[in-house]
């Protein structure tokens, strides 16, 4: 089983929010969100790399907008395109007021 | 619409030449060896048996170069696989570490003109000693990576195996060092040390597309980067015009671990030199040396400049006694 971190999150309903995930440098992995698409919606997802350093680490950003006020959950998952497992896993449990 | 249907429809609008996927090709081929004409690949591999003593000299000194052939790949130079295998970084930023034992290693096995050499370099000895306890993090430069290798040597993998996550310096005994290296960055410069001495350390910048990268000749369909990558250039070739590249995520990421970078794409021949580095067995406390110095056989190898060239390190510390 992939490491797993588990986190909370309160955000408005009219608001969009942002959740960055550190992620290893150029290794081959990029954080993918899993989510409940009645919830949210994603309007972006970019890398904030370093190019200063050979490998170094970057933030992954993900952009939500809310779609439904409650309770709710994001699970990202690092892995490579070509890999079948996550490696890690970030769980945010999300309430939107 | 998926990530990955964006990029087919943009290497189709473009016009590239390269396929884009998500299932390793060596999973398609069953044991993970190319088949014969993927990708236009060539047939390749290690002579069966295993070593090789022969007394025929390897024609890929200077004279196999002079002039400069049309291409070169060192995957197949007379008939054998002077590269060692793909190995996969993990987790952790030590792509110039991965990049820097692949040179060496390949290189070692030139100067000692045996294909089947067994040398597999300790990654993890290079890189958690040179780069302290956030080197995953923090990733390193090629330079400063050669000048560890030129100071401390580098020990085998055996000794310190590598395992893709944050580790602490083990301090195992040096096998090879970096006796010097130069920075080749015109076409010709780069192409002449390819072609005469081996691989040399390379590096691009990786766009998000790239981690869909299965094969044929790269070149970026996006703008979005994702960060800069050493890697090995292990040869070229002008009538196709790419960079042939092992790289350090495995072997189900491109065509089994390798790829084919584009000429003038990436920075890969612009933005970043090759390192071309003169390599060489470290003489252990009793005296015995390696194959090359007991055969009596040195090294093919170019007069490369001394190494404080690249001005990524400041002075230099004291050359360890061989």
């Amino acid at each position: 089983m992939p490491r797993t971190t588990e986190s909370m999150l309160d955000a408005r309903a009219d608001a969009p929010f942002e959740i960055k995930l550190r992620a290893p440098g150029t290794s081959g992995y990029e954080w993918k969100a899993d989510f409940d698409h009645v919830a949210f919606s994603l309007v972006s997802q970019r890398r904030v790399a370093n190019v200063r350093r050979m490998g170094a680490s970057a933030l992954d950003v993900f952009l939500f907008r809310p779609l439904s006020q409650g309770q709710h959950e994001i699970l990202f998952r690092l892995l490579r395109p070509w890999e079948d497992e996550p490696v890690e896993q970030a769980k945010y449990a999300v309430h939107i007021r | 619409m998926t990530e990955l249907d964006r990029i087919r429809q943009a290497i189709t609008t473009q016009g590239l030449a390269w396929k884009a996927g998500l299932t390793p090709i060596a999973k398609l081929h069953g044991a993970g060896q190319l088949s014969p004409g993927v990708f236009g690949l060539a047939p390749r591999g290690r002579e069966p048996g295993g070593g090789w003593r022969s007394a025929r000299a390897v024609e890929f000194g200077r004279a196999g170069c002079t002039p400069l052939p049309a291409s070169r790949d060192w995957r197949d130079v007379e008939g054998r696989d002077w590269v060692t295998p793909v190995r996969d970084q993990g987790l952790c930023g030590s792509c110039v570490a991965f990049a820097t034992c692949a040179a060496l290693e390949s290189r070692m096995r030139i100067v000692n003109q045996d294909a089947s050499l067994d040398l597999t370099l300790s990654v993890a000895d290079l890189f958690f000693c040179g780069t302290g306890t956030d080197g995953c993090e923090k990733g390193w430069q090629p330079g400063l990576a050669l000048a560890r290798c030129r100071d401390h040597g580098v020990g085998r993998d055996a000794d310190f195996p590598y395992f893709g996550r944050q580790a602490y310096c083990q301090g195992i005994p040096p096998v090879v060092r970096v006796r010097r290296w130069r920075k080749a960055t015109a076409a010709e410069a780069r192409k002449e040390a390819l072609c005469t001495r081996g691989p040399v350390v390379g590096a691009m910048v990786v766009y998000a597309d790239f981690l869909y990268y299965r094969g044929g000749v790269y070149r970026p369909t996006t703008s979005e980067i994702l960060g800069l990558h050493a890697i090995t250039v292990i040869g070229y070739d002008d009538p196709a015009g790419y960079w042939p590249i092992k790289n350090s995520w495995g072997r189900g990421w491109g065509e089994d671990g390798f790829g084919r970078v584009g000429y003038g794409s990436t920075g890969i021949d612009a933005q970043f030199a090759f390192y071309d580095v003169d390599v060489d067995w470290i003489e252990s406390p009793s005296g015995r040396r390696g194959p090359a110095q007991r055969a009596g056989r040195r090294a093919p190898l170019g007069g490369g400049r001394d190494a404080a060239d690249d001005g990524e390190h400041a002075g230099r510390a004291s050359r360890r006694s061989v």
